[in-house]
């Protein structure tokens, strides 16, 4: 019984720290997303991150920005803490909305950073027929792909 | 909660197991040989929800009304004697919210003395919140007092407090009351947007309610998630569904085919209810 609850012990506290080594990480991600905006000129204006696990099933996580508040959003996103395939979709409209459009996609962003502006994903919409003016949120899906068991986590920062 | 609080809790946890199996060990110790599985459960406060929101910042709040007119006037700031009145969590958190919006407010006007005042608040409103250790990170209080005539400095800085704020409030799983501090901060914003309705352009105005107005459904989601919200709060919420029942019922906003422009009549209802919420967050 001893060693039964010595080994509990003891994998509790491996997952403990891990977990927290984990989330340090993310947190320096987080800090070196705003020095990559500040870095283009940019001011910076925020941060999300959006937790989860890998299972045997892909996922749905999604985030909503009002992107009226300023005139020219960049959006940066950071999936270096995520190690199975994660794809990001920007849509102007809620996942409810069966005429919602998708706007953009950065295919896996497992491992990488990449970033967009809102004027680039303005250009799509006006290409449906959309008015940029009435645009007042975004819709960011990411699609968590079926992967090995582990902690994932993805990080959007915005800069204008 | 940090390592050690969690080592300190698994640590108690286990001594509890331990002293109680301990006396069972020498009748039932074959069956727990049989049965004894070791299964680690690895979800942890870090598993966002499916669906969320990014949380406008004050100063990218209250600087969007600039282009509709924002005119200062110290009077219509909540009063920091008001301090002491807010005794229960939800009003601070509400209040705290406020005084972010008129720090910014009294920033983008110039007006220095007025942005001491407000961050006096909000520190104030920090420490009974429990969260005052925000502002001795790296100094943070002192770079503000040092930059607060300088807007953009203070920019920068403020999205340090709000960033430094929901750290916390994440650390000790208290996430959604950042969502109750936003819901004061957006009613603090359109209430100081929304006087001299008469004399500022009608459809920039409107425009601008319009788009806030999206942000209202977010910020009753954020009282709704706040469970343990006391009589007051719960008022608060109840009338922000009301303000939204009134919106959605507007013929501009029922009949739309683009994007609504609100007749004078509905932005002169809306700027009511508005300032009578307010009333109720300050009071």
């Amino acid at each position: 019984m001893k060693n039964l609850l010595t080994a509990l012990f003891c994998v509790f506290i491996f997952s403990t720290y891990a977990q927290d080594e984990f989330i340090e990480k993310v947190k320096k991600s987080r800090v070196e997303l705003r020095k990559d905006i500040t870095a283009k000129g940019l001011k910076y204006d925020g941060t999300k991150t959006t937790y989860f696990q890998f299972t045997d099933d892909t996922q749905y996580k999604g985030i909503e920005i009002a992107v009226f508040l300023r005139d020219n959003y960049h959006f940066f996103f950071d999936g270096s803490h995520s190690e199975g395939k994660v794809t990001i979709e920007i849509y102007d409209l809620s996942p409810d909305n069966p005429h919602r459009l998708k706007l953009y996609e950065i295919k896996n962003i497992s491992g990488k950073k990449a970033d967009v502006s809102m004027e680039e994903i303005l250009k799509h919409y006006v290409t449906y027929g959309g008015d940029p003016e009435t645009l007042s949120s975004l819709h960011i899906d990411y699609v968590i792909k079926k992967s090995k068991p582990s902690r994932g986590a993805i990080t959007l920062s915005l800069g204008f | 909660m940090n390592t050690y609080q969690k080592l300190i809790l698994v640590g108690t946890g286990l001594l509890l197991i331990t002293s109680c199996s301990n006396n069972e060990e020498n009748t039932k110790a074959p069956e727990l040989k049989k049965t004894a599985i070791i299964e680690v459960d690895t979800t942890d406060v870090y598993t966002s929800d499916d669906y969320d929101f990014v949380l406008p910042r004050p100063f990218a709040l209250v600087s969007s009304f600039e282009n509709a007119g924002l005119d200062f006037v110290a009077s219509r700031m909540n009063d920091p004697k008001n301090l002491e009145k807010y005794t229960t969590d939800g009003k601070q958190l509400l209040n705290f919210g406020v005084y972010s919006s008129d720090l910014v407010y009294s920033i983008i006007s110039d007006q220095t003395q007025a942005s001491i005042t407000n961050f006096n608040a909000i520190k104030n409103l920090a420490d009974k919140i429990g969260m005052g250790s925000i502002f001795n990170e790296e100094d943070l209080a002192k770079q503000i007092e040092d930059n607060i005539s300088d807007r953009e400095e203070m920019e920068s800085l403020m999205i340090d407090v709000y960033e430094r704020s929901q750290e916390f409030l994440e650390n000790n799983d208290m996430r959604i009351l950042a969502a109750v501090q936003f819901s004061g901060a957006w009613f603090e914003g359109m209430y100081l947007a929304t006087f001299d309705v008469d004399k500022k352009d009608k459809k920039k105005l409107s425009h601008t309610i319009v788009d806030h107005m999206n942000l209202l459904k977010q910020a009753i989601k954020g009282l709704e998630s706040y469970k343990e919200r006391g009589e007051d709060t719960a008022e608060v919420l109840a009338q922000m569904k009301e303000l939204q029942s009134t919106y959605k019922a507007f013929d501009s906003i029922k009949n739309t085919k683009g994007f609504p422009e609100l007749s004078p009549e509905e932005i002169k209802i809306v700027t009511a209810k508005i300032h009578e919420i307010r009333e109720l967050i300050i009071s």
